[in-house]
């Protein structure tokens, strides 16, 4: 349950569509699909997320698109943590354009988050893996470089919105 | 026959050049991750340090410059492990990794060690022939180590240059050959 909050709360916070097209690239089913057969389950359903999604299709954050999610519950118990199995089959699962930013691992409570990117000129992709317990989420998104500035300067504008990338990164970004 | 001496080699290649990305000192950092309460890696390749350099301002003098440093680099890798009490990680460990730096090619810069506190620092760089090819940070405290290797060509100049950029703690270094301790603010 907790994962479904969390899962919501990312939604809110990134408050991203899912546009398809060029940059749906990533076969984000291929990887779903490697943790449900790894597992035995099934990815859950979030209630409302059709229409959280629709909603944020109209009242979306300029800089940020591409948006997916999947929520896991009920996943065996395994300590992920202490071999690198799973982190090789995640990475079988989305190609070697991803590359692994950040792991981190608990051998307290056997959960794993792994941040995977995938850059080019204009964009930042962004891949979070999680599995926490019995539970899991992938969320993938897209975010310009600018956007991606903007929240390392001050984090704390992602949340309010306010203010715009410095000159210079705007005019880099728009260089590439 | 040639056929599989050539698979094989392909493969060592393969390896090996894994092996140059991501420095993992006669396994011993495998080892520490299997004992460590939380274990954190963060990988930053050429591509991923070239979208970090995008944000830095060519027309600041001291942003132009860590983007200059930055553009040349091969890889940053961080692993950092936390134990849940002291003792879970020995000097036997340090030793081991140490041991690897000890080579010709090594040089410690960098030898920091607080009593009271139980932390220690050392900053060693890798150098090939006159040229700089790469720079190692071990930081142990009684329950954390972190390793950090950042492999490309990078001067004790260019680590005294990105000091207060990127989390980087301001540091005064004199490179010196005999290994001797170096300082740090």
């Amino acid at each position: 349950m907790t994962r479904r909050l969390v899962a919501l709360c990312a939604v809110l916070l990134l408050a991203v569509p899912c546009f398809g097209g060029n940059d749906c690239d990533f076969n984000f089913n291929a990887l779903v699909k490697t943790i449900e057969t790894q597992y035995g389950v099934h990815r859950a359903r979030i209630p409302f997320l059709g229409l959280a999604m629709f909603c944020l299709r109209v009242g979306r954050v300029p800089g940020a698109a591409d948006f997916k999610i999947a929520v896991f519950e009920n996943l065996p118990q395994s300590n992920v943590a202490s071999n690198d199995a799973f982190e090789r089959s995640v990475q079988r699962a989305i190609g070697n354009g991803w590359h692994p930013l950040m792991r981190a691992r608990s051998s307290k409570d056997g959960s794993v988050t792994m941040i995977y990117a995938n850059p080019d000129e204009e964009n930042m992709r962004v891949l979070i893996v999680a599995l926490d317990g019995t539970e899991g989420t992938i969320v993938r998104a897209r975010v310009k470089k600018s956007q991606v500035w903007k929240w390392l300067s001050k984090p704390q504008d992602a949340v309010n919105g306010e203010n715009d990338p410095p000159a210079h990164a705007q005019v880099a970004a728009a260089a590439d | 026959m040639k056929r599989i001496g050539a698979i094989v080699a392909l493969v060592l290649a393969v390896q090996l050049a894994a092996f140059a990305q991501d420095w993992d000192p006669g396994g011993t950092l495998k080892k520490l991750s299997a004992r460590a309460s939380n274990t954190v890696d963060v990988t930053l390749d050429q591509s991923m340090l070239q979208f970090a350099g995008g944000f830095l301002n060519s027309k600041d003098p001291d942003e132009a410059q860590a983007k200059n440093i930055i553009s040349k680099l091969k890889g940053l890798y961080v692993h950092s492990f936390q134990f849940d009490k002291p003792g879970q990680y020995t000097e036997q460990d340090v030793a081991a990794i140490q041991n690897y730096l000890k080579g010709p090619d090594w040089i410690r810069i960098v030898d920091v060690r607080s009593k009271s506190e139980g932390q220690n620092v050392q900053v060693y760089f890798k150098k090939e022939g006159q040229q700089f090819k790469g720079l190692v940070v071990l930081a142990t405290q009684p329950t954390q180590l972190t390793f950090v290797d950042l492999v490309g060509p990078i001067t004790p100049e260019d680590l005294r240059a990105l000091g207060g950029q990127f989390g980087i703690p301001k540091v005064e270094v004199h490179p010196n050959p005999a290994g001797k301790k170096g300082e740090s603010k």
